[in-house]
């Protein structure tokens, strides 16, 4: 085994050296080996279950979902869906720096794929699953602008969704009556739609959350199917080791020493780990509000929000019980939480400029650049150091970035 | 091309030996996948085993505790707090997880741990039972 990996090693070291001397690929130990053989998608299992979501799972459920994901009469000017800004052919993301709807959403929107691994959805982790997150875009004023009233009505009245629905949840309420069910209603928004709300019985309302939280877990359905793609990093991560293997030819040297200060030197993986180069975990890491902003205060506002959610784990409409709602029972509170955001994913980051929260760092070199200064935080405490890299190094890491 | 292959031969022969030897001094720190380790308190009143499961960066896991005294009777009824994090980082855990008294005399089980990056962490026990208050400090190598 070790001799297998020695000549790899040394292989690699060989094709390095007897072409040009400066273009050097790195000699790969036994355990950084292991680090990035934990990169790699083949280290990637199925996603986690998601208790609170008895659909999950089920074909029918993602049809139902996808559909809903693309339908732009959810909205309340009939023209936004999700697919609006996660659109696939940016890798559901819409390369803007702030989402645009029927408005301009608060911060940067951020791609959908491999969503479903995370315990926590957002920047500021203010959702706990896929499928109470796809309600929030839905009546954000800014973003689909309508309310769920409006929305359940509609979905009940269109014989593509009531059939599929029927089978999965079993018959959908009649909302006909305007007498129990006014046009537009829902405990947030604007404020007739607040009054009407109110004056609705209990019971109303529950039916109306319990239709709006199952087309939650259908779009959470068609989203766990979104996954990240191979790419030339996660052959090179399967080659290594592997005796002829080719991995000088699948990263180039300049790739590899990237792929190597983003193991040890840069510090990277501490937070970008795993096969989705995400901890899925809070960070303040000193990224500066954009100019003549205040400090977005991230986590610290979202974890109230969670833990208010009448859609979140341990919620009425929530399939789970109650011990399994662990991201909730053991959730972390305090002062760290300043200013700290979710480290997202960087699968295909070369293709998902601009980046952070609002989207304020323009392309990959000026993340970097972030890194290496690793400044005081506008407020709250960078995690990061200053890394001292060199602009050669920086350049490695930019290019193994885009492996990714 | 019978050339290269023969250069690379001799090169193995001859790094293999201070090869094999330097990866058990890597291995030294307690690996990831230790199941059972045992650590006294700071005062030497308690000794605490703790079995997990192969750890898994960022999964959410339990581990069991057996806890003794420094006689190596088992303690029961005792108040465990957790705290803990990366020294190195000075940063805390990213969850706070709980411990309950378990069925058998002296077992525990903590709950809701999540180690969220490769490196060195604490998991730092205070135990009060009856009169005596102690910290078991747990290191691991992720
Ligand atoms: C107007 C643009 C816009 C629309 C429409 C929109 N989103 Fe988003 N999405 C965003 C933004 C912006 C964020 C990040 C917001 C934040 O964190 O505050 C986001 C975050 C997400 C996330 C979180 C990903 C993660 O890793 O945490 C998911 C999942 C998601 N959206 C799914 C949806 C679904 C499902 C819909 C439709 C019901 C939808 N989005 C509609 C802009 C949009
Ligand atoms: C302490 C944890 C931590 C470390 C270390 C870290 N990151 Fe990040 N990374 C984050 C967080 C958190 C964000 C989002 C920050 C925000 O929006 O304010 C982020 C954002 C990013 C983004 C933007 C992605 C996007 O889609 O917007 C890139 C690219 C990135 N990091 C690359 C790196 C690289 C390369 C390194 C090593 C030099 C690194 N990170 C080190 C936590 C970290």
């Amino acid at each position: 085994m070790a001799l297998v990996a020695l000549s790899v090693v040394l292989g690699v070291a060989c094709s390095g050296t007897s072409d040009h001397h400066a273009d050097v690929a790195p000699v790969w130990s036994e355990s950084e080996i292991g680090l990035i053989q934990s990169l790699s998608l083949d280290a990637l299992p199925p996603p986690p279950p998601s208790p609170g979501n008895a659909v999950a799972d089920q074909p029918a459920a993602r049809q139902l979902g996808e559909r809903l994901f693309f339908d732009p009469r959810f909205s309340s000017n009939g023209e936004i869906s999700c697919a609006s800004c996660h659109q696939s052919a940016l890798h559901f993301t819409d390369g803007k720096v702030l989402g645009q709807g029927v408005g301009t959403s608060a911060r940067h929107t951020m791609s959908a794929v491999g969503a479903a691994y995370s315990p926590w959805q957002f920047w500021d982790g203010r959702r706990d699953s896929l499928w109470a997150q796809a309600l929030a875009p839905l009546e954000d004023p800014v973003e689909h602008g309508g309310n769920r009233m409006f929305y359940v009505r509609l979905f009940s009245e269109l014989p593509e969704y009531r059939e599929p629905y029927a089978t999965l949840f079993g018959p959908l309420p009649d909302f006909s009556d305007p007498a129990q069910f006014p046009e537009h209603a829902s405990p947030l928004g604007k404020a007739e739609w607040q009054a009407a709300w109110q004056e609705m019985t209990p019971a109303s309302r529950d039916r109306v959350n319990r239709v709006f939280a199952n087309m939650g877990k259908a779009i959470a359905a068609y989203e766990r199917t979104l996954l990240p793609q191979r790419t030339r990093f996660d052959d090179f991560a399967r080659s290594l080791g592997q005796a002829g293997s080719q991995e000088g030819v699948i990263l180039n040297p300049a790739e590899q020493r990237g792929l190597r200060l983003f193991i040890s030197g840069g510090r990277c993986i501490e937070c970008h780990n795993g096969p989705l180069f995400t901890n899925n975990e809070f960070h303040n890491t000193g990224v500066l509000p954009p100019e003549g902003e205040r400090p977005d205060l991230g986590r610290s506002l979202g974890l109230g929000q969670v833990l208010a959610d009448p859609f979140n784990c341990l919620g009425d409409y929530s399939d789970a019980a109650p011990q399994q709602c662990q991201e909730l029972r053991f959730v972390r509170k305090g002062m760290t939480l300043i200013a700290a955001f979710r480290a997202p994913s960087l699968r295909n980051a070369a293709y998902t400029a601009p980046y952070m929260h609002k989207g304020q760092i323009a392309d990959l070199a000026a993340v970097l650049d972030h890194y290496n200064r690793a400044e005081q935080a506008a407020i709250g405490h960078n995690e990061a150091e200053p890394l001292g890299l060199d602009a050669a190094q920086l350049r490695d890491l930019e290019a193994f970035l885009r492996t990714l | 091309m019978l050339k290269r292959s023969m250069s690379w031969l001799t090169l193995a022969v001859l790094f293999a030996v201070p090869m094999l030897v330097a990866v058990r001094l890597w291995a030294e720190p307690l690996p990831a996948t230790t199941a059972v380790a045992a650590f006294t308190s700071a005062q030497g009143y308690f000794r605490v085993t703790y079995t997990s499961e192969p750890i898994v960066i960022n999964r959410m896991h339990s581990w069991q505790l057996q806890l003794e005294d420094a006689e190596g009777r088992p303690v029961t009824g005792a108040v465990i707090a957790v705290d803990g994090g990366m020294p190195a980082h000075n940063h805390g855990l990213p969850t706070r997880p709980q411990v309950i008294e378990a069925a058998g005399a002296g077992d525990y089980r903590i709950d809701g741990l999540r180690f969220h990056m490769p490196g060195n962490w604490e998991v730092r026990l205070q135990i009060t039972a009856g009169a005596l208050s102690d910290e078991v400090v747990i290191t691991l190598s992720l």
